[in-house]
C-alpha cells in the first residue's frame, strides 16, 4: 500500500517542492471530508504525525486546523488544511479520534490553545493550562505584548 | 489492548469497595520534571491512568509569534533540555531549509559532532536516572562523570553546559580547534571502554532483570496509533531513524546501524539507547576523521530573516525521537506560527494504554524507560 | 593553677590542667580550650541546621539538571552536608526551586511549603525562579515571574542554567546566613566579600 487513494474525496491537491518546504503534498479540504481523509490515510498505512491550528482571522479569516500524515517505511508527508468559521467560540471541526488514537491529546492541545471545538471527542478538556482557565492562549488577541499592564501595576 | 479512551476517571463513581484513586506528582521522586498521573486502582493493579501535564507549560509557541526568528534561540535549547543541542541546531537547519541559506561544510561537520556528543551525554543521564528510579543509586554516579566530561569539552567550545545557542542560520558560532578534537578523541576512546562497563554493571543483575525484562510493553498497535518513535519505537524492531529516513546536516555521508530489538519491553529500551551511544561515538569519529577546513558561518551574520510565505516542516532526531517543527510564515520576519511536535508528548499519550494492567511498581520502571522530558511535553 | 603530678597518682601521661572556676571570670583558660567550650544553644543549632541541610527533590525544569549535577561525583553536594535529598516535603529543611514555575504548578509549590516544618529556608536557583528569566515578557501568561510571589526566597542564585559551583555557592551563602557568621578558610581569613 502507499499513497491514498483521495481521488474519490476530489479535494484541491498540490504538489509541494520536499526540498524548500517538507511536505510532499498539500491538501485543502472541507470540515466534513476530514473523517473520510483520515480513514483514506489509515487504510493506505500512514500515522498521523502532527495537529495543530492556526489563528488566522486577521489576515485569511478563517481559523484553521493542519493534519500531517506521514510514513515510516519511506517519508511521504501530507499536510492537510481545513479552513473554519473565523469565530471563537464557534469553530466546530469533527474529531478524528475513532481513528487515530493519536488526535486525543492533539485535538485537546488544540482545544486548549484555540478554543476550537472537535465534535465527537468523548473527553475535550483543557490539558496545558489550568482547568479555570478562561482564555484560549495562543489567538493572536491574547497576551499581546501591546496589551501588557503598565509598569508598576499589579500582575498576576 | 484497546485504544479506546476513557473518560475523566475522576468523575466515575467507584465499583466496589477496592477500588481507589491515587495520585502520582507532580511532585514525586520519580515523575521526570512535573507530571501528575491520577491512577485508578485496584489494590496495586491499575485499572486506568490519566497523565495530567501543564505543569511546566512556559508558552513556547506564544513566544515565537512575538519576535523575530532569530529570537527564538533560547527557547529552543530549554523544550528539551538535554538534546538542547540538537534542538537548537535543528531550529537552524529548519529555518536554512525555510529561508534557502547554504550551510558550509565544516559547519555541517561540527554540527554532526556536537549532536552526537549531546545524544551521548542525554543517553547517559537517562541511564543514569533510570536506574536510580528502579533502585539503583551507583549507576547514577558513574554516568554523572562520564557525563561531566563531555559537558567540559562542550562548554569549551560553546560556553554553556546545558542550554546551548551555539548554532547561527549559516553555521555555527563558534569554531572548534585542536584541543576540542584531542579531548573529544579521548573521550571517544575512553566510552569505548566504558559502554561494555555500563551493560555489565546491570545486565545480570536480578532486581534490574526482574523489574525490565517483559515489563512495559509497548505493541507495535499502540507506537502506531499515538505516533511513537525513537528509541522507543526501536525497541519494538522498527527502523526508524529521522537520520536515515530524511538525513539532514550530511548524515546520510556517515555510516552507522540503528540498532532494534523486538521484544519492546523496558530491557529493549534499554539496551537500544545503550546500542545507540556506541553508534554515536562512531559517528563522531567518522566526523572528526572527515573534518574539512573552511568557514564555519557566512561572511555576514543573517539577523534578519523574511522567509517567503507559506507552511514549511522539517524534523531531526533528537535523544528521544522525531522532533518536528512546523512553521507557518506570512513574509514578515515575525513567525506566524512554530508549533513543536515533541517525541515525549506521544510516547506519553500512549502510557495509559501501556499502564492499563500494570502494578503500580512497574509505573516508575515503564515511565522512566520511555524517556520524557516534562517541558517538551508541555511546551 | 596546680597541676597534678603525674608520676604520683596517674599512670597515665597525660597533663590534665585543673580549672578553678572562681579563678576564671568567664573566660575558658588556654589549657582548657580543646575540651571545653561555652556557646549560646542557639548558634550550636544554628550550626547543626547549617551543616546538614536537607533538600527537597523539587526539579522543576532544566535547573533541575544542574542540580543533579551539582549532587553527583563531581560537584558532590555532600561534602557540605546537603547532598541527602528527600522527596518528602515533610522532611526537607530547604526548598530548591530549579526550574521555572509555571502558574498551574503555583498552588502545589504553596501546599508543599506549608507542608514543610519550620526552620525553613528558599534558594531560589536560576533566572526562572528570580524573575521569570528568559520566559518573561510583557503580559506573559503561563509563568510566575519569581520565587518570591509565593515564598520568602533567602538565597538567589543567577544562571541560566547556574553551573554546578553557582549552587554550591548559593548553599554556602544559605550556611552563612543560617549561623549568622562568614566561612573562614584555614588561615582565618574571612571571605572577600566582607561584611554584608
Amino acid at each position: 500500500m502507499s499513497s491514498p487513494d483521495l481521488s474519490s474525496l476530489e479535494l484541491g491537491c498540490e504538489d509541494a517542492a520536499y526540498e524548500g518546504t517538507g511536505f510532499h503534498q498539500v491538501h485543502r479540504a472541507e470540515p466534513g471530508q476530514i473523517v473520510a481523509i483520515a480513514q483514506k490515510f489509515l487504510e493506505a498505512g500512514y500515522r498521523l504525525e502532527m495537529l495543530t491550528a492556526e489563528d488566522r482571522r486577521t489576515d485569511l479569516e478563517v481559523m484553521r486546523v493542519v493534519y500531517s500524515f506521514n510514513r515510516i517505511d519511506h517519508p511521504d508527508r501530507h499536510l492537510v488544511i481545513i479552513d473554519l468559521e473565523p469565530k471563537i467560540p464557534g469553530a466546530h471541526a469533527p474529531s478524528i479520534m475513532g481513528i487515530y488514537p493519536a488526535a486525543d491529546w492533539y485535538e485537546r492541545e488544540v482545544f486548549d490553545m484555540y478554543g476550537i471545538h472537535f465534535d465527537d471527542h468523548p473527553d475535550l478538556r483543557r490539558i496545558l493550562l489550568p482547568e479555570d482557565a478562561d482564555f484560549h492562549a495562543l489567538l493572536k488577541d491574547f497576551g499581546r505584548i501591546e496589551d501588557a499592564p503598565a509598569e508598576g501595576e499589579a500582575s498576576a | 489492548m484497546s485504544t479506546q479512551h476513557h473518560p475523566p476517571i475522576c468523575l466515575e463513581k467507584a465499583h466496589d469497595d477496592e477500588t481507589y484513586y491515587l495520585n502520582m506528582g507532580p511532585q514525586h521522586p520519580s515523575m521526570h520534571g512535573v507530571l501528575r498521573l491520577l491512577l485508578k486502582m485496584r489494590g496495586e493493579l491499575i485499572l486506568d491512568c490519566d497523565p495530567i501535564i501543564g505543569y511546566a507549560h512556559r508558552a513556547h509557541e506564544k513566544m515565537a509569534e512575538n519576535r523575530p526568528w532569530i529570537q527564538f534561540f533560547p527557547n529552543t535549547s530549554r523544550i528539551d533540555y538535554l538534546s538542547g543541542m540538537i534542538y537548537n541546531l535543528g531550529y537552524c537547519e529548519a529555518v536554512e531549509r525555510m529561508a534557502s541559506i547554504e550551510v558550509p561544510e565544516r559547519a555541517q561537520v561540527i554540527r554532526v559532532i556536537v549532536s552526537e556528543l549531546n545524544r551521548i551525554q542525554s543517553h547517559l543521564l537517562w541511564f543514569g536516572t533510570f536506574l536510580l528510579d528502579i533502585g539503583g543509586i551507583t549507576p547514577f554516579l558513574y554516568c554523572f562523570d562520564d557525563r561531566e566530561r563531555i559537558l567540559a569539552i562542550l562548554d569549551r567550545v560553546t560556553g554553556s553546559r546545558l542550554t546551548y545557542s551555539y548554532g547561527r542560520f549559516g553555521g555555527v558560532s563558534r569554531d572548534i580547534d585542536d584541543v576540542f578534537i584531542e579531548q573529544t578523541r579521548g573521550f571517544i576512546k575512553r566510552m569505548g571502554e566504558q559502554a561494555p562497563m555500563y551493560r555489565k554493571l546491570v545486565h545480570d543483575n536480578i532486581i534490574f532483570l526482574k523489574r525490565c525484562d517483559g515489563v512495559g510493553v509497548i505493541t507495535k498497535e499502540i507506537a502506531d496509533a499515538y505516533g511513537v518513535t525513537g528509541p522507543n519505537l526501536r525497541a519494538i524492531g522498527v527502523e526508524y531513524d529521522v537520520r536515515k529516513a530524511e538525513p539532514y546536516s550530511g548524515y546520510e555521508k556517515y555510516d552507522f546501524e540503528i540498532p532494534t530489538r523486538t521484544t519492546g519491553d523496558c530491557l529493549a529500551r534499554f539496551e537500544v539507547r545503550v546500542a545507540e551511544m556506541e553508534q554515536s561515538c562512531r559517528i563522531i569519529e567518522q566526523a572528526l576523521d572527515r573534518l574539512p577546513d573552511g568557514p564555519i558561518k557566512p561572511a555576514k551574520l543573517i539577523k534578519k530573516l523574511k522567509p517567503p510565505a507559506g507552511e514549511y516542516y522539517f524534523a531531526v532526531e533528537s535523544a528521544r525521537g522525531h522532533f518536528g517543527m512546523y512553521f507557518v510564515s506570512d513574509g514578515g520576519d515575525v513567525p506566524s506560527r512554530i508549533k513543536l511536535r515533541t517525541p515525549s508528548f506521544s510516547a506519553l499519550s500512549a502510557m495509559p494504554d501501556v499502564l492499563e494492567g500494570t502494578m503500580v511498581a512497574d509505573t516508575i520502571a515503564i515511565l522512566g524507560s520511555i524517556d520524557i522530558v516534562l517541558p517538551e511535553i508541555d511546551r | 593553677m596546680d597541676e597534678v603530678n603525674p608520676k604520683q597518682s596517674d599512670p597515665t601521661p597525660v597533663r590534665l590542667p585543673v580549672i578553678n572556676p572562681q579563678q576564671m571570670d568567664g573566660q575558658i583558660p588556654f589549657e582548657a580550650s580543646p575540651y571545653v567550650r561555652f556557646a549560646v544553644l542557639e548558634d550550636l543549632l544554628n550550626a547543626a541546621r547549617a551543616n546538614s541541610l536537607w533538600p527537597l527533590t523539587f526539579g522543576l525544569a532544566c535547573c533541575a539538571i544542574e542540580m543533579m549535577a551539582a549532587g553527583a561525583s563531581k560537584y558532590d553536594l555532600d561534602r557540605f552536608g546537603a547532598g541527602v535529598f528527600r522527596p518528602s516535603a515533610r522532611q526537607a529543611d530547604v526548598m530548591i526551586f530549579a526550574g521555572t514555575i509555571s502558574a498551574k504548578m503555583g498552588p502545589v509549590i504553596k501546599q508543599l511549603w506549608d507542608q514543610m516544618p519550620s526552620p525553613k529556608w528558599a534558594i531560589a536557583m536560576g533566572g526562572c525562579t528570580i524573575d521569570g528569566g528568559p520566559f518573561k515578557y510583557p503580559n506573559q501568561y503561563a509563568i510566575i515571574e519569581g520565587a518570591d510571589h509565593l515564598v520568602p526566597v533567602d538565597v538567589y542564585i543567577p544562571g541560566c542554567p547556574p553551573r554546578p559551583e553557582a549552587l554550591i555557592n548559593g548553599i554556602l551563602e544559605l550556611q552563612d546566613k543560617i549561623t549568622g557568621k562568614e566561612r573562614k578558610d584555614k588561615k582565618g581569613r574571612k571571605g572577600k566579600k566582607g561584611k554584608e
